[in-house]
């Protein structure tokens, strides 16, 4: 396995072709009914192969002379500040790790300030929460203790944390079915491990942060993510149970908007088609439609992950370059010395550097420069 | 985030103070370490007098436990009014400017507006209502 800057070139165009396509079949209502949750895996591979930027043993290798060549020329191009010569690629790299340890940074600002506050709120006490987070529990055959808390703040329910769950309540007056609604679908994200999920885009954003594609990317995933919790929780529901769920997502969106944080999952943070397509999707419920799909396109995202890990595009340069050479014979051939050492040339054509003159060359002429050579003949 | 608050509880009052929230009635000081293992009957006697100090609490009633007399406590400021008036500082420091990046995903996004979009998902309801 290696990283090289065509390897990652190749990884950025694979995946982001790969989050444009995913993002039009999510767009398209009759894709979302027929393959559904099976646009899980067309995310994961994406998410794969955004991990694994590097060419291994069995990629292939093809030549390209188009924008490549001159990608690869504008990046090696020499850049003066002051005393230093540095390339244009290497400023680049500076930029993004820069950006990359700024947005580390941020996050880690983000987060103690956020546990900080979190330290300061209060449980969360109506309608006798306990039991509601045990019943609910109970359904899922899980006896995880999930701490709600009483969080001013928050406009609209969420869930934080990974081993330590808690559950973020705004200061809206729910009823205690709608608080049923709210805790099974936040208590859902959890057991669905789906905060891991969120942090595996965070990563990725942190990483890839000049890259809209990776923004997009989280987007759908967060949208997937919505909608496969509120299909599963709603999938015993009838029509008015359905009604009500829709419901209470409206009150929560009514509160306003919330500020979106990669620590935690909201209850309702979506906003336009991606809010619209969700609850068409809970009144529907085909997402779990099960049949042979999943198993093809389980299949299907393999193969395409297998196909983007083995092509790797390389620039190409009009130089010929023998792999053999004759001989060299001390009438055509001869060295002139340079600053790596000295140029050979065999039948007056260059062939490259040698440090020291060891066979085959001690018979060859030296010359200083191409100069000396056209004034002895 | 915001300076910190200093009439705000500590983690250990706060630990008090939500035990008698959920309880949702008086409680002596010996039923407190039952229903959080965690706090000692030290520390609750303790803590106690600090809350009743700063008036977060107050005796409710004198009850007899087992062959002595002990003095019930009971919450002075529901959860909420504290949370209002003490939970204040910022979710997210840098909130705006972190998620500047994050605009450029809102692109793909048709609807921004929420107040037209709740009339439509309100719309929706209504629509399945009637079915």
């Amino acid at each position: 396995m290696a990283l090289t800057p065509t390897s990652l070139l190749t990884c950025l165009i694979s995946s982001a072709l790969f989050t444009v396509l995913t993002w039009m079949l999510l767009k398209v209502d009759v894709t979302l009914k027929t393959v559904g949750r099976y646009i899980c895996f067309f995310l994961a591979i994406i998410v794969v192969r955004m991990l694994l930027p590097v060419e291994f043993g069995f990629t292939i290798t093809l030549s390209s002379r188009h924008i490549l060549t001159e990608l690869k020329e504008l990046l090696l191009s020499g850049v003066s500040f002051g005393t230093y010569d540095i390339t244009a690629g290497e400023v680049l790299r500076f930029i993004w790790i820069a950006g990359a340890v700024g947005a580390v940074l941020i996050r880690i600002v983000q987060h103690r300030c956020f546990v900080r506050m979190l330290e300061r709120c209060t449980g969360y006490f109506r309608h006798d929460i306990r039991t509601i987070i045990d019943r609910i529990n109970k359904d899922y055959g899980k006896d995880k203790h999930f701490q709600v808390l009483l969080v001013p703040q928050m406009r609209t329910p969420a869930i934080y944390g990974l081993a330590q769950p808690k559950i973020l309540m705004p200061h809206n007056d729910y009823t205690e079915k709608e608080l049923n609604f709210i805790l099974g679908h936040e208590m859902m994200h959890y057991y669905h491990r789906d905060m891991l999920v969120k942090m595996l885009c965070e990563i990725l954003c942190i990483v890839y942060w000049w890259n809209p594609i990776v923004h997009l990317l989280r987007k759908i995933i967060a949208r997937v993510i919505e909608i496969n919790v509120d299909c599963r929780l709603t999938a015993g529901f009838s029509n008015e149970e359905k009604i009500e769920y829709l419901e209470c997502i409206v009150k929560s969106m009514k509160e306003g908007a919330q500020p979106k944080s990669a620590m935690m999952i909201m209850f309702a943070s979506q906003r336009g088609s991606a809010m619209k397509q969700r609850f068409q999707c809970i009144w529907d419920n085909h997402w779990l439609d099960k049949g042979r799909k999943g198993f093809f396109i389980a299949l299907a995202s393999c193969l395409l992950l297998l196909v983007s890990v083995s092509f790797i595009v390389e620039a190409d340069y009009d130089i010929d370059i023998p792999g053999t050479f004759e001989y060299p014979d001390s009438e055509t051939s001869y060295l002139i010395e340079s600053d790596r050492g000295y140029e050979v040339y065999i039948e007056e054509e260059w062939i490259g550097w040698v440090k020291e003159i060891t066979e085959p060359f001690t018979e060859l002429e030296i010359y200083k420069d191409k100069e000396n050579i056209t004034n002895e003949e | 985030m915001g300076k910190k608050d200093k009439f705000a509880l500590s983690k250990r009052e706060l630990d008090v103070m939500n035990v008698l929230w959920e309880e949702g009635k008086p409680m002596i000081a010996s039923k407190i370490p039952e229903k959080r293992p965690e706090l000692s009957i030290n520390t609750v006697q303790s803590v106690l007098k600090n809350l009743l100090q700063r008036e977060f609490i107050e005796v409710a009633d004198i009850v007899q436990s087992g062959t002595v007399l002990s003095r019930s406590y009971a919450p002075v400021i529901t959860p909420e009014e504290y949370a209002m008036k003490y939970v204040t500082s910022e979710i997210f420091p840098f909130g705006r400017f972190a998620s500047k990046v994050r605009y450029l995903s809102a692109l793909f996004d048709s609807t921004e507006n929420n107040e037209e979009l709740i009339e439509e998902l309100e719309k929706f309801i209504q629509e399945r209502k009637q079915q």
